[in-house]
């Protein structure tokens, strides 16, 4: 029997409201960084003992070894995951806010979000709840015109706007887009912008805005991925393991060396009709290796519309991994996005395609 | 008379806690509040395409941490075929890095009178404050601060 709230008195509402409330549990970001680092030493120690037990041989130890291998991923697994939230947190209330504001101000505004599932570290979404709403307002006030205006433009009365929210490389992109008068920097009354900036660089972000006059104003909002989990396929690139987000993969395959055609100079391949040019990754890593082979693997990856085939020499499969930056050190390295810590306490380097295939 | 000078400046004087460990036949100091811990070399991982003194990558608890061969940072000499057992990690600003070293020594006391800073050399210049005598030992006393942005590539 399913009962609706309506029908239930004011104080058992109460009473289910505080039973939602038992459910979360706040906790300090700083207890949650030590838990993951925690755990990343668990996983290693688990491997170091199956290691020198499995050397030893000791038969009886492999089901209890095997339940722990399986305890011990699960439990990295949800730690993982208890740090992501998804920004739908944040945006759930804006569709009201550009309802109500449109009402108020004489606009009719279609508001359309998108990858609203798209997830954040917790300490970036409860920072970035405030600005997006600011740019949002921002939008709705100074880029779409009234009504009246619109009309008069020949442009349709319903103005548009989207949020959408993605992951690239080693960003989360989020872009707020407007059909409206199409000039951004008159979208901006000096206080507020520096609210929104000061909020912005505070989160190690970046801030851009672009406009076409009369047709629309994008501001784009990347922020950086200080803890994110990425699906991943991990390839071996001579004794060396790297990851490629699973996003940007369309498919793999392996083919006689043959297969490889020579268009204006450029190593090709051609898969169902397609052109699809050829990436030796040991190439672009400048390793050099004299070993031929007959057959070659290929993951062919997606960059906006072209697709390339990136040549390694194993595919490992595929694992959720924990995206870390590789920090300054590394500022000149546009290749990787960031290092993975896999199970076995190995670090694979994460593939920032666009970067790899923009030298071509 | 120049005695007695040293004594007075003695008295008022700022004394620094180093550590010293060698690389090859060369022996350095970090400031010791610098030193994060000393660990046994794990593996490293090569970062393709990255900065000629940077080894790679380790795991050091689940935090990615850069390695970076110091003698390679500063140009020094050293012998062929360096093999290195241990990484020194450095904690600077919240950034944490590794150094290759042989040998970690001990941690000596020093006052501020006894880093010489006229043995500079133009190439070391900015990254060393100076250089500590002890018996026969001369310590390299590097400028952490330095050393931190010479590995950023500032």
């Amino acid at each position: 029997m399913s009962i609706s709230p309506e029908t239930f008195p004011q104080t058992d509402a109460k009473e289910s409201l505080a039973k939602t409330e038992q459910q979360s549990l706040r906790v300090e970001i700083e207890k949650m960084d030590t838990l993951m680092n925690l755990m990343a030493e668990l996983v290693i120690s688990r491997s170091q003992i199956s290691g020198v037990l499995k050397k030893l041989s000791i038969k009886e130890v492999d089901e209890s070894l095997s339940q722990l291998s399986r305890i011990t991923l699960d439990l990295q697994n949800i730690v993982m995951k208890i740090r992501m939230v998804p920004i739908e947190t944040v945006s759930q209330k804006f569709p009201r806010l550009i309802r109500d504001f449109g009402r108020q101000n004489d606009k009719d505004i279609k508001f359309v979000m998108k990858g609203q599932d798209t997830e954040l570290d917790r300490t970036v979404i409860d920072q970035i709840g405030v600005p997006l709403t600011e740019l949002l307002k921002l939008c709705a006030t100074y880029d779409i015109e009234p009504k009246s205006e619109r009309m008069k433009n020949g442009k349709p009365t319903v103005a548009n706007l989207f949020f959408s929210a993605y992951h690239e490389g080693n960003h989360v992109k989020l872009e707020i887009v407007s059909d409206g008068y199409g000039n951004p920097e008159d979208l901006f009354p000096a206080e507020e912008t520096e609210k929104v900036r000061k909020a912005i660089d505070n989160l190690n972000g970046k801030f851009l805005l672009a406009g076409e006059p009369g047709k629309m104003t994008k501001i784009t909002i990347l922020l950086p991925l200080t803890l994110a989990i990425m699906q991943s396929l991990l390839v071996k690139v001579l004794n060396n393991l790297y990851a490629i987000p699973i996003a940007s993969i369309d498919s793999t395959l392996s083919l006689p060396i043959t297969e490889i055609q020579t268009v204006q100079s450029r190593d090709v391949i051609v898969i169902r009709g397609e052109i699809i040019p050829v990436v030796w990754l040991s190439d672009v890593f400048g390793f050099y290796s004299d070993t031929q082979k007959d057959n070659i693997q290929v993951v062919i990856v997606i960059d906006g519309s072209k697709k390339y085939g990136f040549v390694v020499d194993g595919l490992l499969g595929q694992e959720d991994v924990v995206i870390k930056s590789l920090g300054k050190l590394f500022n000149d390295v546009r290749e990787f996005s960031g290092g993975a810590i896999l199970g076995d306490g190995s670090i694979a380097m994460i593939l920032e395609i666009s970067a790899i295939v923009r030298h071509l | 008379m120049a005695e007695k000078k040293e004594q007075a400046v003695a008295k008022r004087e700022k004394i620094e806690e180093i550590l010293s460990f060698k690389i090859g036949k060369q022996e350095f100091a970090f400031n010791v509040d610098s030193v994060e811990l000393v660990i046994e070399r794990a593996e490293i991982t090569p970062v393709p395409k990255s900065r000629s003194y940077i080894e790679g990558v380790m795991n050091l608890r689940g935090r990615i941490v850069p390695v970076v061969d110091l003698t390679k940072l500063i140009h020094i000499e050293t012998e062929a075929d360096q093999h290195f057992e241990n990484v020194l990690i450095v904690k600077h600003e919240g950034a944490e890095v590794g150094f290759f070293v042989n040998e970690v020594r001990e941690v000596i006391n020093v006052k501020e009178s006894e880093i010489d800073t006229g043995a500079r050399t133009d190439q070391l210049d900015q990254k060393v404050r100076g250089v500590v005598k002890r018996g026969k030992r001369l310590i390299l006393f590097m400028d952490i601060d330095q050393i931190m942005k010479a590995c950023e590539g500032e």
